[in-house]
């Protein structure tokens, strides 16, 4: 679990931009104007693609490849679904995107507490062997 | 020589630092410290692929390294954190595919953050088995594939994309470790499952 007071605020800061990016752009792009279904697949993959280039082009460098890419992946992709499918004004993309940033923060950070540190080899071994 | 692999880190060794040096490397230093804490100041080493030697600084004194990298302008950028390190590391040009070293010369084997990137990881980790001596270890960070969802589909739908600048995001270096026919021994997850080290050896002969 991350400690670090530099990365726990950097890691909230950064996905409350990014999803708040994604909603913006979706938002602005489509806007619930497609309808429900393709609005929020096309507004997930926006996101997807806003949250790659800010986490890759600007933040990763500051603070980490990996820890940074993962939860804002997926704030860009709920938030590009929620711009999608709703067209939502300045105060709400606002308040959207710091609830969804911080949400999949919360999210990534619960899953790493459940799936970090020393694994079963014979957990491991099955897997690998079922793949073959 | 893999030119094409060759070209691309040839590329990224410009703007390598500025990527890594910081964010990154704070990130995974304690897990890295670790892992590197298994090198032995009498065992022959050989580290995999060496960057513009970031990892350096996380070696423990006085060993004695063997380092290889596919890209010379990498390695080039690698000398002066070289020249400062207190031990000898010893660095080449060399494809992990293709390598020129006898069989069974080292006793142990280091990778960080290499086998997402190696084009065909089962081979190069053969590759690597075939230089280690029986009984010989490998340690590696590495960052692979999640197979949990939603990681696993994040990672499988941005691989294609971030492959063609830098590493797959995708890899089950896990399974490509026993593949490759070595014995695992420890395997720990430092983020998720997506950023781990593992610990494996060449078995001893019958």
């Amino acid at each position: 679990m991350e400690k670090r007071p530099y990365f726990v605020l950097g890691d909230a800061l950064a996905n409350i931009v990014v999803a708040t990016a994604a909603i913006a752009a979706s938002s602005a792009a489509i806007g619930g104007d497609m309808g429900m279904l393709p609005g929020m697949l096309l507004g997930m993959l926006l996101g997807m693609l806003i949250a790659l280039i800010i986490s890759m082009g600007i933040l990763a460098p500051m603070l980490g490849v990996m820890e940074i890419l993962t939860p804002c992946m997926l704030g860009g992709m709920f938030g590009g679904m929620w711009g999608g499918m709703w067209d939502l004004s300045g105060g709400e993309i606002f308040q959207w995107g710091a609830a969804t940033g911080l949400g999949a923060l919360v999210f990534v950070y619960t899953m790493n507490a459940v799936l970090g540190g020393p694994q079963r080899l014979d957990r491991l071994l099955t897997q690998a062997g079922n793949e073959d | 020589m893999d030119t094409g692999t060759q070209a691309k880190w040839d590329r990224a060794a410009r703007s390598f630092d500025l990527m890594a040096a910081n964010g990154p490397e704070k990130r995974w230093r304690p897990a890295k410290l670790e892992v590197f804490s298994h090198m032995q100041p009498d065992a022959r080493i050989l580290f995999l692929a060496l960057g513009t030697g970031l990892d350096i600084e996380a070696f423990p004194a006085n060993c004695d390294i063997t380092a290889i990298d596919i890209s010379p302008n990498m390695v080039a950028k690698a000398e002066e954190r070289m020249a400062a390190y207190t031990g000898s590391i010893r660095a080449e040009v060399m494809d992990v595919h293709d390598m020129s070293f006898a069989d069974e010369s080292f006793d142990q084997a280091f990778t960080s953050c290499t086998f997402c990137s190696v084009p065909d990881p089962v081979d190069g980790l053969r590759a690597l088995y075939r230089v280690l001596k029986p009984g010989g270890e490998l340690h590696m960070f590495e960052h692979t594939g999640s197979r949990v969802f939603p990681f696993s589909f994040m990672m499988n739908l941005m691989s294609p994309l971030a492959s063609r600048f830098g590493p797959e995001l995708n890899r089950d270096t896990v399974a490509n470790v026993q593949a490759a026919g070595f014995e695992l021994r420890e395997v720990n997850n430092v983020f998720l499952d997506t950023v781990k080290t593992i610990s494996a050896v060449k078995p001893q002969r019958d």
